[in-house]
C-alpha cells in the first residue's frame, strides 16, 4: 500500500534568477518502507524533503501522504496533520533546552492532549526500545549527541505516526552513534512497520534502507534496492555515489 | 583594519543588536535634558516659585539622575548578555583580556556620545511641548523657549560622566568568565534560585511585619524599617514562591503536561532566577508609583479641603480689648473702597469655654449673630432657648464633640444640653461651636477667651475658588502686607486667596513633578519589561521554529506567549497594588484623611495603561515571532 506518493513535483526558487530546485519528481513509498535519498550537495534532496514534510510549498505538481494532500490544507489543519501524521528527525536534533528528555519525546502527544497515564505508558514502552529510559530525566545538554538523536527519534515515533522524515539524522554523529542510531531506526523500520524516509550524504547510513534513491541537478538519477547483504548494497551506493561525481572514488572499492 | 575601527564597525554594522540599548540610553538623555530645561528656565528662575519647591524640582532632576543610570546599567547587562557567544568567539582568535576590554569600553562610550547628542537633539524638539504642558499644568503663563546654555553643560557633562562609569563597570560584567561559559553564552540555563522553607519563611515574616508595622506603628523613625523589610520580603517572595509554585504545577502532571502549558511552564521554570529579578524591580517601582500617585491626589483634595475650612474673603478677628480694632477696621474698609470691592460686614463676640470631656475648645456664638451670618451663606436658622444649644462640629473623624448629649463646661460650670448636632463649622478653624440663645449668651461668665470677629463677606466671590490675579488675590495681598502677623497684636486678619493660592502653587508644582517622576518609573517598568522579551526573542524563535515543525497551531503560539507575558506583566502589578495599598493606609490613618479613593482613581488609569502597553507588546512580540516562523 502506498502511503507516499509524489507526482510531478517541481520547485522554482523565485528572485530575478529562478532556479529550479526539484524537476518533475514522480515516486511513491510503500507501507513500512525504509526509503534513502541521496545526491550531491544542491542536488534538491532537502528541497524534495521539505516539500514532502509540508514545511516548504512545490510550484507545481502534488503530494498524497496516507490518502490527503497536505498542501491543500490550512494552517491550522496542517499543524494538526504534522503532530498526527508525521514524525520528524532532524541533523541538529530540535530538542528543547527547557524540557527534560522524557517531556521531549511526549511533547507530541501533549500538543494532541493526550491523558497522562496513556503518555506515561508510550514514553516508557519507547524509551525501553531505545535504550534511553535510564536518561528521561536529564537536560538535553547533559547528554551525548547519540542520545539526544535516540530521544528525538523517540519523539518522532511516540505518536506512532504514518510516515517518519529524517534529514540527516547522523549527520552531527561519530561513526559509532551513527551505527546505533541507523541500527535503531532500522529496528524500528522492522519491528513497528514504521514507513520512513531518509536524506543523507552517508553511505553508511544509506544502507540501512530498502531502497535508495539518487537525486542530481534536481532530477531522479537512478534508484538502487537493497536485496540481503547490507555490505553489497552499500558497495553499490558507492558506485553510484562515484558516478553521480561525488568525492565517493576515493574510497576503495572491495568486492565481497 | 585599527583596533578602534573594529570597535566602530561593530557598532555601526550590528546596530539592530545596539538599538535597545541606544534608544534607552537616548530616552534617559532626553528625560533628563528636557526637565533640566525646564528647571532652569529664566521664568521660573526669577522668583515667582518659592524656595521650597526649587529645592523639591531639583532633588528630582537627582532622582532622574541616579534612576537612570540603575536603568542603563541594567539595559547594558542584558545588551552584553546577548553578545556572550561574540566575545567568547574573539577569545578563541585569541583577543587578550586586555584588549576584549578596550572593546567594550569603546563601544559603550561611543553608544553614549551617540545617544547624549540624539537625546539633547530629541530633548530640543520635544521641549516646547513639555513647556506647554508643564504650564498648563501649573497654570503659568506659557513658558516661552529659550537657549538651555546651563541645561546642555549640565546634562552632557552628567552623562558623559554617567556613560564612562558604565563602561568601566561593563569591565566586570565581562570579566572572570571562562571562554567556555561565554561560548555557551544565553544557551545554559542559570540555576534555579535557592529555595528553601526557611527563606520561604523570611519572606512571610519581612512582608507580615512590614505590612503590621505600617498598619500599627507608622511614623517616620519605622518609615526606613518598613522600607526594607518591605523590599527584603519583596526578594524572597518572588525567589521563593516562584520556585515553590512552579515546582508545585510541574507535579500536577495533568496541568503541567496538557497541551501547550508544557511550553510556558517550562520556559519560566527555565528563566527562573531572571523572572525573579525582574519581577522584584518590576514590583518595587511600580509600588513606589501608585504610592507617590496616591499622595499626590491627596494633596489635591487637601487645597479643596482648605476653602471649606475657611471660606470668607476677610476676616478680621481681635480681643475685645484692643484697642486699635476701630483704627484697623477702617483701614480694611479704605482697601475694599480703593478696590470697589462691595462687603457685607458681620461683627460679633464669640467666648471660649472648655468642656469637661475631651481636650477641644468650644466656641459659644449668640443665635441671633449665628442666623445674622448664616442668612449670608444660605444656611438654615437655628433657634434654641434656655440651658439647650445646637453644636457645629468640624468634619474632623476624630472629634469626639459628635456623641455627647449634655455638654459641661470646667470654667463656670454650666451645663447645656445639647439640642442637635450637625457637622459643620461656621467659624474657620474651629473644631466645635455652640449656638445658644442671646440671653443666655450674656449670663455665661468667666470664659477662657474672648474674641470678636468681624466677616467682611462678597456675594460674588463666596463659592468660588480665588483665582490668582484676581481682584480677591490683589486685595489679600495688599491687606496681608498691612497686617504682618505678630504675637503682640491684639487683632489679626484672616484671609483665604493668598493662603489657598500658596498652597496650590506649591501642590501644583510638586505634583506636576512627582507625576512626572512616577511616569518615568512607569516607563521604566514597561520597558524593564520589554527588555527582558526582547532579549530572549532570538531564543524563542529559534525554539518555537523547532516546535511548529512538529506542528503547533499559531493560536497554540499565541497562548502559550500570551500566558507568559501576562504573569509577567501582571503578578507584579498585583504585587505593587497591595504594598501601595498597604502604604496608603498607614497614611491614611497618619493624615486623618481617605487617601485611598484618589488612589485607587490612579492605580485604575496605571492599570488600564498597562494594559494596553500589554497589548502592544504581545502583539509586536508575537508579530516578530511568527515573522521568523514563516
Amino acid at each position: 500500500m502506498e502511503i507516499v506518493k509524489v507526482s510531478n513535483l517541481s520547485k522554482t526558487y523565485g528572485g530575478s534568477m529562478p532556479f529550479r530546485a526539484l524537476k518533475d519528481i514522480n515516486l511513491s513509498i510503500d507501507k513500512g518502507e525504509f526509503l534513502g535519498i541521496m545526491g550531491p550537495s544542491g542536488s534538491g534532496k532537502t528541497t524534495l524533503l521539505n516539500m514532502i514534510s509540508t514545511i516548504d510549498h512545490p510550484s507545481s505538481g502534488e503530494v498524497w501522504i496516507n490518502g490527503q494532500n497536505p498542501h491543500q490544507l490550512k494552517k491550522n489543519q496542517l499543524a494538526m496533520f504534522r503532530r498526527r501524521e508525521l514524525g520528524f528527525v532532524f541533523q541538529d536534533f530540535n530538542l528543547l533546552d527547557t524540557l527534560t528528555l522524557g517531556e521531549n519525546i511526549v511533547l507530541p502527544l501533549t500538543l494532541d492532549r493526550c491523558p497522562v497515564p496513556e503518555m506515561d505508558r508510550k514514553l516508557a514502552e519507547i524509551a525501553a526500545k531505545l535504550g534511553i529510559d535510564a536518561i528521561l530525566d536529564k537536560r538535553t545538554y547533559e547528554v551525548s549527541g547519540g542520545q539526544r538523536q535516540r530521544a528525538a527519534i523517540a519523539r518522532a515515533l511516540i505518536h506512532s505516526p504514518s510516515l517518519v522524515m529524517a534529514d540527516e539524522p547522523t549527520g552531527n554523529l561519530d561513526s559509532k552513534a551513527s551505527r546505533d542510531v541507523m541500527e535503531t531506526l532500522e529496528r524500528l523500520n522492522r519491528d513497528e512497520e514504521a514507513t520512513m524516509m531518509m536524506v543523507t550524504h552517508d553511505p553508511m547510513a544509506a544502507s540501512y534502507c530498502d531502497r535508495v534513491i539518487f537525486i542530481k541537478d534536481g532530477q531522479l538519477y537512478n534508484e538502487i534496492h537493497r536485496g540481503d547483504n547490507r555490505k553489497v548494497f552499500y558497495q553499490q551506493i558507492i558506485d553510484v555515489l562515484a558516478l553521480l561525481g561525488g568525492n565517493a572514488h576515493e574510497i576503495p572499492s572491495v568486492r565481497v | 583594519m585599527k583596533f578602534h575601527q573594529f570597535a566602530y564597525n561593530n557598532v555601526r554594522r550590528n546596530i539592530r543588536t545596539y538599538s535597545a540599548y541606544l534608544l534607552s540610553s537616548t530616552f534617559a538623555v532626553m528625560i533628563f535634558f528636557v526637565y533640566a530645561m525646564f528647571i532652569y528656565h529664566p521664568q521660573l528662575a526669577d522668583g515667582s516659585v518659592s524656595r521650597m519647591v526649587k529645592i523639591g524640582m531639583q532633588a528630582a532632576e537627582y532622582v532622574i539622575f541616579g534612576f537612570s543610570f540603575l536603568f542603563l546599567l541594567y539595559s547594558v547587562g542584558g545588551f552584553l548578555k546577548a553578545r556572550k557567544k561574540e566575545f567568547g568567539l574573539l577569545a578563541m582568535l585569541g583577543m587578550t583580556r586586555m584588549q576584549l576590554n578596550q572593546l567594550v569600553f569603546l563601544e559603550n562610550m561611543l553608544i553614549g556620545l551617540l545617544s547624549v547628542g540624539m537625546g539633547v537633539m530629541l530633548g530640543l524638539l520635544v521641549v516646547k511641548a513639555f513647556f506647554i504642558f508643564a504650564a498648563y499644568a501649573l497654570e503659568m503663563p506659557e513658558l516661552p523657549f529659550y537657549w538651555p546654555a546651563d541645561a546642555l553643560k549640565l546634562t552632557i557633562l552628567s552623562f558623559l560622566c554617567m556613560f564612562v562609569v558604565i563602561s568601566l563597570m561593563t569591565l566586570f560584567f565581562v570579566r572572570n568568565q571562562r571562554v567556555i561559559a561565554l561560548l555557551q553564552g544565553a544557551n545554559k540555563p542559570k540555576p534555579e534560585p535557592k529555595a528553601s522553607i526557611f527563606l520561604a519563611l523570611v519572606a512571610f515574616a519581612c512582608l507580615a511585619g512590614a505590612y503590621g508595622i505600617a498598619l500599627t506603628k507608622f511614623s517616620s523613625d519605622t518609615m526606613l524599617l518598613i522600607l526594607g523589610l518591605a523590599i527584603v520580603g519583596t526578594y524572597f517572595l518572588f525567589t521563593q514562591l516562584s520556585v515553590f509554585v512552579i515546582r508545585w504545577l510541574k507535579r500536577r502532571r495533568s496541568f503541567y503536561q496538557r497541551g501547550t502549558n508544557l511550553l510556558w511552564l517550562s520556559d519560566l521554570a527555565y528563566r527562573m532566577k531572571d523572572n525573579a529579578r525582574m519581577l522584584f524591580l518590576v514590583t518595587i517601582v511600580s509600588a513606589v508609583a501608585f504610592t507617590a500617585t496616591g499622595t499626590f491626589l491627596y494633596f489635591k483634595q487637601q487645597g479643596r479641603m482648605m476653602l471649606e475650612v475657611n471660606p470668607y474673603p476677610f476676616i478680621y478677628v481681635s480681643s475685645p480689648d484692643n484697642p486699635k480694632a476701630n483704627a484697623d477696621l477702617a483701614r480694611i474698609d479704605r482697601v475694599l473702597a480703593q478696590e470697589q470691592v462691595q462687603a457685607e460686614k458681620i461683627t460679633f463676640p464669640v467666648r471660649y469655654f472648655m468642656p469637661t470631656q475631651g481636650d477641644k475648645r468650644v466656641a459659644i456664638i449668640r443665635q441671633s449673630d449665628y442666623n445674622r451670618l448664616a442668612r449670608l451663606l444660605d444656611r438654615d436658622p437655628i433657634h434654641v432657648r434656655g440651658q439647650a444649644g445646637w453644636l457645629l462640629r468640624s468634619t474632623d473623624e476624630k472629634n469626639d464633640l459628635g456623641e455627647m448629649k449634655r455638654i459641661t463646661f470646667k470654667e463656670n460650670g454650666n451645663v447645656f444640653h445639647i439640642d442637635r448636632s450637625t457637622v459643620g463649622t461656621i467659624l474657620p478653624y474651629s473644631p466645635g461651636e455652640l449656638v445658644v440663645a442671646d440671653t443666655t449668651f450674656t449670663k455665661l461668665a468667666k470664659p477662657t477667651k474672648q474674641e470678636v470677629f468681624t466677616f467682611y463677606i462678597v456675594d460674588e466671590w463666596m463659592g468660588q475658588e480665588p483665582k490668582a490675579g484676581s481682584v480677591e488675590h490683589r486685595v489679600s495681598e495688599k491687606l496681608v502686607s498691612m497686617f504682618p502677623f505678630s504675637v503682640e497684636a491684639k487683632g489679626e486678619l484672616l484671609e483665604r486667596a493668598t493662603v489657598y493660592l500658596t498652597f496650590k502653587q506649591f501642590t501644583s508644582v510638586s505634583m506636576f513633578i512627582g507625576m512626572f517622576i512616577v511616569f518615568i518609573f512607569f516607563m521604566a517598568a514597561g520597558s524593564f519589561l520589554y527588555f527582558r522579551l526582547y532579549a530572549d526573542l532570538d531564543q524563542d524563535s529559534k525554539r518555537y521554529q523547532a516546535i511548529s515543525k512538529l506542528g503547533l497551531t499559531e493560536r497554540e503560539l499565541a497562548r502559550a506567549n500570551t500566558v507568559q507575558m501576562a504573569l509577567l506583566f501582571f503578578v507584579p502589578f498585583i504585587v505593587a497594588v497591595v504594598h501601595s495599598i498597604v502604604a496608603l493606609m498607614a497614611l491614611q490613618e497618619d493624615l486623618q484623611t481617605p487617601v485611598i479613593g484618589p488612589a485607587t482613581v490612579g492605580i485604575g488609569s496605571f492599570f488600564l495603561l498597562q494594559f494596553v502597553y500589554f497589548l502592544i507588546v504581545r502583539s509586536s512580540y508575537l508579530k516578530s515571532l511568527k515573522r521568523v516562523l514563516s
